[in-house]
């Protein structure tokens, strides 16, 4: 049974259905997720769901949710989940946010009636969207950007503010001596890494945004991802993280949008 | 067949004359303002987009003190039409621009401009700024608006490091990420 509670509606402009609206999803009362829902203005086949970078929904996904939208595609905005604001240095925290996400998108797909579903996510959220590929059956494209595997690698590599702050607290409280030994230890606890899991990816159209430079997903470790899908369609900019995310929206918007549209089969 | 030839020759040549371009675009971060400016052969354009909303735009570079809020709640209210993107647009021979430094500067009225606001001008100033052995360089993008008569300044900073130039074979930025 899923339980849909509408939240708020807006409505804009002079069409006959709602462009957005803000609504929770969820089976059951404990787990719900936010999403802004941009229906498409007939009934489509095809449902796109985008997962934010860290730091939440920005003007790049709703400009994304919105020329999607304007192309025939219901889209989806994953904005939060229960428990998507948990943080503290244990070590077992990653599966548990990692476990959260993809219940998230669980309960989005469950409620999606379209036969195509596809995501597309960026950073932390490309790595959400790198777990779907192989833990859910019915997404059938998969576009990231900036995104890449190990996951425990990414954690322990990453440039990024809380990445590092973590880092720090954890060689003292766990007493890990380098990078080796921080990532083994993150990888007995992390249990939802694309390179483990079932190869549920192959079933998949995929496509990829690489940042060359990259320092916060380290394009090594994109290079990784690269190489374990085999992508149809990969976009590389010789950029770090920040302006590879900026110029895949600047300047490969309507190539992001053909793709999905390519992958359409309906 | 040389004539047929110069004629297609020429032509190619006056149909990347009309398409070329120069620009830039500075964004900070995803939360806030940031610019897109092209100039082609006939016009510039100027695009401002406020990715968190009007209110989150800052518009004021002078000394402020509490006699002067007033004042300034006063711009803030007369300009919130310009909402969270606006444009403008000079003809290019009222307008200088340098690519390379990111400059510009238009006299004159705007011939497009976003709702009802008028525009008589825009410059830039290049400052630097040098904290201890650290510099800074950073243009300032200073705009003049018109509202009820009321005359307004409003400057948008960007750190050069944040701005990067247009390439000339890549698509307008105005036409394909401005929603006016």
């Amino acid at each position: 049974m899923i339980k849909v509670v509408f939240l708020t509606f807006f409505f804009t402009g002079c069409s006959n259905f709602p462009p957005k609206a803000d609504i929770k999803i969820g089976s059951t009362a404990e787990f719900q997720v936010d999403v802004s829902y941009y229906a498409a203005q007939a009934p489509v086949q095809k449902t796109i769901l985008i997962m934010p970078p860290t730091g939440g929904t920005n003007y790049l996904d709703t400009s994304y949710a919105e020329a999607l939208q304007a192309n025939g595609f219901d889209v989806y905005i994953l904005n939060h989940w229960t428990g998507d604001n948990e943080w503290n240095i244990e070590l077992g925290i990653h599966q548990r946010l990692y476990t959260r996400a993809q219940r998230a998108i669980t309960e989005v797909i469950n409620h999606v009636n379209t036969p195509e579903i596809g995501m597309l996510g960026t950073s932390v959220g490309g790595l959400h969207a790198s777990v779907a590929a192989s833990n859910q059956p019915r997404l059938n494209s998969v576009f990231v950007i900036t995104a890449g595997v190990s996951i425990p690698e990414v954690i322990v590599t990453s440039d990024q503010k809380a990445m590092t702050d973590a880092k720090s607290q954890r060689y003292l409280k766990y007493g890990f001596t380098n990078d080796e030994v921080y990532q083994k230890a993150l990888s007995k606890e992390f249990l939802l890494d694309p390179t483990e899991l079932q190869p549920l990816y192959k079933t998949k159209k995929l496509g990829m945004v690489i940042g060359l430079k990259d320092k916060t997903v380290s394009t090594k470790s994109q290079n990784q991802l690269l190489v374990l899908w085999k992508p149809t369609t990969v976009i590389s900019f010789n950029n770090d993280h920040f302006w590879s995310i900026v110029k895949s929206w600047l300047f490969k918007e309507s190539e992001i949008i053909e793709f999905f549209q390519k992958t359409a089969t309906l | 067949m040389v004539r047929f030839l110069n004629l297609v020759f020429l032509s190619l040549i006056s149909t990347a004359a009309v398409h070329a371009k120069e620009g830039f675009y500075c964004i900070p971060s995803m939360k806030s303002t940031w610019i897109f400016v092209e100039k082609k052969a006939d016009v510039v354009t100027i695009v401002v987009k406020n990715p968190m909303g009007y209110e989150q735009m800052p518009q004021f570079d002078g000394p402020t003190s509490q006699s002067s809020l007033p004042f300034q709640r006063m711009q803030f209210d007369d300009l919130k039409a310009l909402g969270r993107e606006f444009v403008l647009e000079w003809p290019a021979e009222q307008c200088e621009y340098n690519n390379k430094e990111k400059t510009i500067f238009c006299n004159g009225a705007a011939t497009k401009k976003t709702a009802g606001i008028e525009s008589y001008g825009l410059a830039t100033v290049q400052i630097t700024e040098k904290y201890k052995t650290e510099t800074y360089q950073k243009n300032r993008y200073r705009f003049n608006f018109e509202k009820d008569g009321n005359i307004y300044f409003t400057s948008l900073d960007f750190f050069n490091s944040t701005c990067e130039n247009l390439k000339t074979d890549t698509q307008s930025l105005i036409e394909t990420k401005t929603n006016d």
